[in-house]
């Protein structure tokens, strides 16, 4: 059920509200922007790999956020609505799950640990396994939502830009991206369980 | 009914579908409150099943308080106490959601305006180093402004790109590295981009501002005025060239994006740009159509964004140029879909038949302009230029030269209808004739009697198409010709007492043939004429023992059932692109 992970990502968060949260959101920048560089990276990698019409390279949802954390916009860390915590705990559980398949295939061998709590993650730098596993959940819990009324609001809310922001930006109440919000939340929530 | 009281607690967590319904309520209320339609809660909550009613209610009367207040209204808890009696928890539930909401104090937008300023961005506002001055225009994938630089007091137009194809930052970076790539051209009949820049991470750019309006203003002047029509086409085409050879494709060429300034002189607006902000295929990433296909090429409708090439700005200038003779552009039809479908199939009706008095040569270079396939159009926009200085110096034009098989294939795409009938109905006749050569098993009076028949209805089917064009393709029209084919099948059948042979299959073509007409009503109309006609056929006259015919008319029902549904379906798919809001 996931209380494992659970417990220290609360306290994370709890530590947050608590304490400095200039010094998280400092973490949380440099986190993200070697996230970026590792992102552009693969996307650098793939492009050179096929010589496709640009066009084509269809480009994920994730790799467009990284973009924007290149042009100096990242995302804030403040309130409740925090989507990015979700994927993060969503990767960090895919990631486990892999890493333990990959232990039960070759029992005994010797497999250096990864840190699966959200605190050594953050504090370390993202290995760019983490950022295709990253990605692609991203992409996945996007689909998920099944709508795009839905999608715009989370799309814009990884990108970091608050309700009001959202709503001036789609033309629509305020209440109406809270509730989007809620729904995207509990969506994505339903994803960790 | 279940009270307020016993409503659930705010604790338990509903369920994901309930939330779901939920806010598919809300959406509906908010789309009908923005299209001005006056929706009312109560309405709204007569709808909702009985375990809904309490959230819905929260959540519309917090909806509906937000969207009053935007007016200028001050909408108070009492008043809704009194509108929903025995909903005090969800009415204060409500009330108290929305004031903690941060509406007033971080949109600092909203601040600069009165709260009945027109939605978000607006006049007197400051986009980048720009003062906006006033709206030129607003379309579906952005606004235009007038607006003028703070420090250099230089007026420009300011294009802001606001809605649904630049959903992502790095969409909206290519935009922009595309328009400064724009901003290079530098050309008397192109609009030049000045500057391109974000703002709250919607790209915008600016450029020289034309006063004067846009070529639509100037149709129905151009319209009896070939010769300027030509030379204004002529000028453009150039101005495209030149871009084409720079290595830019507009992909959104029509009389929208062509300006018309004091002296009469054409300016292109949006080169460079048109492609990303949603024009090169028309539709989204998710398939929903933005503005009309009606001056799109067909390698655009069909959304490879790969095979568009110069040839679609040759198609575009052959759509305004098409414009200009008739006063409608090449394709319309009721339905995005159904534009979509005659940009893709069907020739454009000759600009002669829509004004008679356009000159011959300059409909044939619009023809030769909107060929389907982009290898029949002008090689360059600089070919269609030199065709029509031809035209003005009263030369003999390159486009009149096309061959009788081009004339043949012309004719087939332009009327399919007449076409399928006279291929069918003359392979038929002439296969009569080389049956009753070879098999020499059928007299010769029955043989001319049957030939008659079908060399009838070759004969007619001209007459029965111009008679359906006439009347506008009526339905009255259509079910005559209609009748008169199952008529004629009939009486090929009754005639060669072939009434328990597979030749009673045709009923079922004609039935299919019907649904190209995309009428539901015409598809069952044929479908019971084709049974009626059969009957008529089967039963005064003994057939061979295995032989049912009550079998053939259980398929002849059928076949007009899925046809039918087929419409319907065709017809549900249009109605879904005409009433998606465009983005």
């Amino acid at each position: 059920m996931g209380q494992d992970q659970g417990g220290s990502v609360t306290g994370w968060i709890k530590g947050l509200e608590a304490g400095d949260s200039a010094a998280a959101q400092a973490l949380w920048e440099r986190y993200f922007t070697s996230l970026t560089r590792i992102a552009s990276q693969r996307l650098a990698g793939r492009r050179a790999g096929s010589m496709e019409d640009e066009e084509d390279a269809a480009l994920s949802a994730f790799n467009s956020f990284c973009q924007g954390v290149v042009r100096g916009r990242f995302p804030k860390l403040d309130d409740r609505d925090d989507l990015w915590r979700l994927l993060m705990v969503i990767t960090i559980r895919k990631v486990s799950a892999q890493v333990e398949r990959e232990r039960a295939r070759k029992r005994g061998g010797g497999h250096a640990a990864l840190p699966m709590d959200l605190d050594a993650i953050i504090a370390g730098d993202p290995t760019p396994e983490f950022v295709a596993v990253m990605s692609e959940q991203y992409d996945n819990l996007l689909e998920k939502l099944g709508d795009d009324d839905l999608r715009q609001v989370a799309i814009h809310r990884m990108e970091g830009y608050d309700r009001a922001e959202i709503a001036q930006l789609l033309g629509c109440a305020v209440r109406t991206v809270a509730r989007r919000m809620e729904l995207i939340r509990k969506t994505w929530a339903a994803e960790t369980e | 009914m279940m009270g307020p009281t016993q409503s659930p607690p705010q604790q338990t967590p509903s369920s994901l579908t309930q939330d779901h319904r939920v806010n598919a309520v809300c959406e509906e209320f908010e789309k009908a409150w923005r299209a001005d339609a006056g929706p009312r809660i109560e309405a709204f909550l007569e709808k909702a099943g009985a375990s809904d009613v309490g959230d819905i209610l929260r959540e519309l009367i917090a909806l509906e308080v937000e969207l009053r207040r935007g007016r200028g209204e001050s909408p108070s808890p009492e008043e809704y106490l009194r509108r929903f009696t025995g909903w005090d928890e969800e009415v204060s539930g409500a009330f108290s959601s929305c004031s903690s909401l941060p509406a007033k104090t971080t949109i600092t937008l909203r601040d600069t305006r009165s709260a009945t300023a027109p939605p978000f961005p607006g006049v007197g506002m400051r986009i980048g180093d720009y003062e906006v001055l006033g709206e030129i225009s607003r379309g579906g994938m952005g606004v235009v402004f007038r607006a003028r630089h703070v420090h250099l007091k230089r007026l420009v137009a300011l294009k802001m790109v606001l809605s649904g194809p630049l959903a992502t930052p790095t969409d909206v970076r290519r935009f922009m590295a595309e328009a400064q790539a724009a901003a290079s051209l530098d050309h008397e009949n192109i609009v030049t981009i000045h500057e391109v820049g974000e703002y709250l991470g919607y790209p915008f750019f600016t450029m020289r501002l034309v006063e004067g309006g846009n070529l639509s203003a100037h149709l129905d002047r151009l319209r009896d005025e070939p010769h300027a029509a030509a030379r204004l086409v002529a000028r453009v085409a150039r101005a495209v060239d030149f871009a084409h050879r720079q290595g830019f494709i507009h992909r959104d060429l029509k009389p929208g994006n062509i300006l018309i300034d004091e002296r009469g002189s054409p300016h292109v607006i949006d080169f460079g740009v048109a492609k990303r902000a949603g024009a090169e295929s028309g539709l989204t990433l998710h398939g929903a159509a933005v503005g009309t296909p009606s001056y799109m090429a067909p390698e655009q409708a069909r959304g490879r964004p790969g095979e568009v090439t110069i040839a679609a700005d040759i198609h575009g200038l052959g759509a305004v140029l098409y414009e200009l003779l008739t006063g409608r552009p090449p394709f319309r039809g009721p339905t995005v879909n159904d534009t979509i479908i005659q940009v893709l199939e069907m020739e454009p009706v000759p600009p002669r038949k829509l004004n008679p008095s356009a000159p011959r040569a300059l409909e044939m270079i619009a023809l030769k302009c909107l060929e389907k396939k982009a290898e029949r159009r002008y090689g360059s926009a600089a070919e269609l230029a030199e065709d029509l200085d031809r035209y003005l110096r009263g030369e003999p034009v390159e486009a009149a030269r096309i061959g009788p098989s081009g004339q043949v294939a012309r004719l087939v795409r332009r009327q399919p209808d007449l076409a399928a009938r006279l291929f069918g109905v003359g392979g038929v006749l002439a296969f009569t004739q080389l049956n009753y050569l070879v098999g020499r098993n059928m007299d010769l009076k029955r043989h001319l009697e049957v030939s008659a028949v079908e060399f009838l209805w070759l004969a007619l089917s001209p007459l029965l198409w111009w008679l359906e064009r006439h009347d506008g393709g009526s339905e009255r029209a259509r079910t005559v010709w209609i009748a008169a084919d199952i008529a004629f099948a009939t009486a090929c059948i009754a005639v060669l007492d072939a009434g328990g042979t597979p030749y009673v299959g045709g009923y079922t073509l004609l039935i299919a043939t019907s649904g190209l007409w995309s009428r539901v009503r015409l598809v069952w109309l044929t479908t019971i004429i084709s049974i009626v006609g059969f009957l008529l056929l089967a039963y005064p006259r003994p057939a061979a023992p295995t032989f049912h015919p009550n079998v053939i008319v259980v398929l002849l029902a059928t076949t007009g059932y899925v046809v039918a549904q087929q419409v319907r379906r065709f017809q549900a798919l249009s109605a879904y692109h005409d009433q998606r809001p465009v983005p």
